[in-house]
């Protein structure tokens, strides 16, 4: 891959890419494979398929860049949203096929030291980190859940035997709260 | 619902975590709401970052060139329209896919050919079975023909033969017939011309007429010009000084002239 443009815009890149600069989705690619991989290898637990994943995502921003939108978010939304889309859909073949059941249990808050020890590969990763730790361990446990496993309030209300209220309140409380520290942190850092 | 109600699922949404049916809730309302849109890509957002909450994994240097590998070939395919078209599959792979098309189609064709060869064959054979069927026929109808045409000149060449002229009555004033026995063997042959067409409910009946009494002979038809050969044998009390006669009658015959007669020798008309 090409040197990253590092002072472009993931707007600037995206719209490049919608005119097939291929360097641009070389830049992009540089910029985001490890935020991108690292969710989608959280997501499937397997280096192999995440890696397939990965360049579908790739291929997907290539012919469809053109759609994304400004307006609308970010890029760096659009491209995770794009390869968490995958990771699940991908995550729910194979669990049709029973490979990754097992592995997926036993993997809610586990990452936290992990996510600690990589902060200094990204300074908003590790803002986003540092964020997310301070959040009560129950907040957290359902964000996860819905972000990582695809699940929704329901099925995380009875994953984790809480009331179906309960998990919505997490949830709720735990973004809004994620906001604000980002908020200000992200602002001040930018 | 009300508008607060409404944002209460935002955040739902944008981690998609609703249930389908508050999916399609929210969903539906956000086409027509800009606040609650606005407010849904805030927290798309924000949930996007917790995509940093995953531990640090870098992917293989391979899986980078691939994807440049598979958007630079897919450029060199790019269709006239414009659009970018990414091969997914490698491009030395193709003939591979083209020769089992190329011979699925082959043998579609093949298949075809051999169902129109097939139906043209078995359309022929029935053409052919109809023919030699009624060849067959008409070659019977000419044998059968042919038999009675040697037995009436076998008849009529023979030196003991009795032949009898039939004339026609008012009733048929153009028919005639030749009628021919052996004495010996009462064998008999009629020939008739210029009959009426037999009604369809109808037949025409031969009768021998010895001293005074009709006896029974053939009921049969005529075709279309009066013609009729008939083979019959004449009873032994008829043979000598016997006359001829031709009536109408019922289809299936009678034992006693009832219709009118069409055709007699000499004095049938005492019937």
């Amino acid at each position: 891959m090409q040197p990253e443009q590092a002072q472009t815009p993931d707007g600037d890149l995206l719209r490049a890419v919608a005119r097939h600069d291929e360097a641009a989705l070389a830049a992009i690619y540089d910029r985001y494979k490890l935020i991108l991989f690292s969710l989608i290898i959280r997501i499937l637990h397997d280096r192999q398929e995440a890696e397939d994943v990965l360049q579908e995502v790739f291929l997907q921003v290539w012919r469809r860049a053109a759609d994304f939108d400004e307006a609308r978010g970010r890029g760096f939304t659009w491209l995770v949203t794009l390869a968490r889309s995958r990771a699940i859909d991908r995550l729910r073949a194979l669990a049709s096929r029973g490979r990754v059941a097992a592995q997926a249990a036993g993997w809610v808050s586990d990452n936290t030291g992990d996510a600690a020890s990589d902060a200094s590969k990204s300074e908003q990763g590790a803002i986003v980190r540092r964020a997310l730790i301070e959040l009560p361990e129950e907040q957290q446990r359902a964000l996860y859940l819905a972000y990582f496993e695809g699940l929704t309030q329901s099925e995380i209300a009875a994953r984790l035997g809480d009331p179906l209220g309960t998990v919505k309140t997490r949830m709720r409380s735990g973004m809004i709260k994620l906001r604000e520290v980002l908020r200000d942190k992200l602002n001040t850092t930018s | 619902m009300v508008h607060e109600d409404y944002k209460e699922l935002l955040i739902a949404r944008a981690l998609d975590a609703l249930d389908d049916t508050d999916a399609r809730v929210i969903d539906e309302h956000l086409g027509t709401c800009a606040e609650c849109s606005a407010e849904l890509t805030e927290w798309r957002d924000t949930a996007g970052l917790l995509a940093h909450g995953a531990p640090v994994v870098e992917p293989g240097a391979e899986v980078g060139k691939r994807i440049m590998d598979q958007v630079s070939s897919g450029r060199s395919a790019r269709s006239d329209t414009g659009a970018a078209v990414v091969q997914m599959t490698p491009r030395e792979r193709m003939p591979t896919k083209i020769w089992p098309n190329l011979l699925r189609m082959a043998a579609a064709i093949a298949f075809m050919a051999l169902m129109i060869g097939t139906f043209i064959l078995w359309k022929r054979d029935l053409e052919l079975r109809m023919e030699v069927a009624r060849l067959s026929r008409e070659i019977r109808s000419q044998q059968s023909e042919l038999a009675r045409e040697r037995d009436t000149i076998a008849l009529l060449t023979t030196l003991d033969a009795q032949r009898t002229e039939l004339v026609g009555t008012d009733q048929a004033k153009k028919a005639r017939a030749t009628f021919a026995f052996d004495r010996e063997t009462g064998r008999a042959i009629l020939l008739t011309e210029g009959l009426p067409v037999t009604p369809v409910d109808k037949a025409y009946e031969l009768w021998f007429i010895a001293n005074g009494h009709p006896l029974p002979g053939r009921v049969f038809t005529v075709d279309t010009s009066g013609r009729a050969t008939i083979s019959d044998q004449v009873p032994p009390e008829a043979r000598e000084h016997a006359v001829f006669a031709v009536t109408l009658e019922p289809k299936a015959g009678v034992n006693s002239p009832t219709g009118p007669i069409y055709m007699s020798s000499s004095v049938a008309r005492q019937l």
